[in-house]
């Protein structure tokens, strides 16, 4: 049972890896900066995924405080690229 | 017993999350792809931290887990909302929809309420 843990921790993060390549591929494609800052969004929302994973394999629970300020902050950035988005459409 | 339900949620989880980053390439326009990266990426990622909860040891890792899960929670729908808001602009292309007559939301009215 704990080999099977050992390889669903595995293919989870494999999982996840391939979720936040997808999520580059937008990043750099997305027509809009719009698309872009969702993007983001997105890939902070994977790492505190593949953080999570890392506390499970190692036990170390110092990650769990890493991952709770990223969950608190990371919503600041976007709020702040949303208020960017509309002072340019305003200036032009 | 707990090592099955925490490699079901494992699993699972992190199969949602590749759901939400293939919508958030396919699909068409801005709006739905908003829809599917905000809620699958939440619903997810906590799915994963359930997980973990159930395999560390002590009361205050769960502690701290369970406040993770409460700012997810709190956090997507807030930061989804404001970056449509301020997305939606007159002549702006959207899939299947009519662009707004005027802005819903300027910089004037934003900074004065």
């Amino acid at each position: 049972m704990l080999e099977l843990l050992a390889g669903a921790q595995f293919a989870a993060m494999i999982v996840l890896l391939i979720a936040a390549f997808i999520t580059f591929i937008r990043l750099a494609k997305g027509p809009k900066l719009a698309d872009r800052v969702a993007a983001l969004d997105l890939l902070a929302v994977i790492f505190i995924g593949m953080m999570l994973l890392h506390t499970i394999s190692t036990g170390e629970q110092v990650y769990l405080d890493a991952v709770m300020v990223l969950a608190m902050i990371s919503f600041i950035g976007t709020i702040g690229f949303a208020r960017y988005i509309i002072h340019e459409r305003e200036r032009s | 017993m707990i090592n099955g339900i925490t490699i079901s949620f494992l699993l699972l989880g992190a199969l949602i999350t590749l759901l939400a980053a293939v919508g958030l390439l396919r699909f068409p326009d801005l709006f739905s792809r908003m829809h599917a990266a905000s809620k699958s990426a939440s619903l997810g990622v906590i799915l994963l931290a359930v997980a973990a909860a159930m395999q560390i040891d002590g009361v205050i890792g769960v502690v701290k887990i369970v406040l993770i899960i409460g700012f997810i929670f709190l956090k997507s729908p807030v930061s989804a909302q404001a970056l449509a808001r301020a997305a939606q602009a007159p002549g702006e292309p959207a899939y299947n929809m009519k662009a707004p007559e005027e802005p819903p939301i300027s910089a004037e009215k934003s900074s004065e309420t």
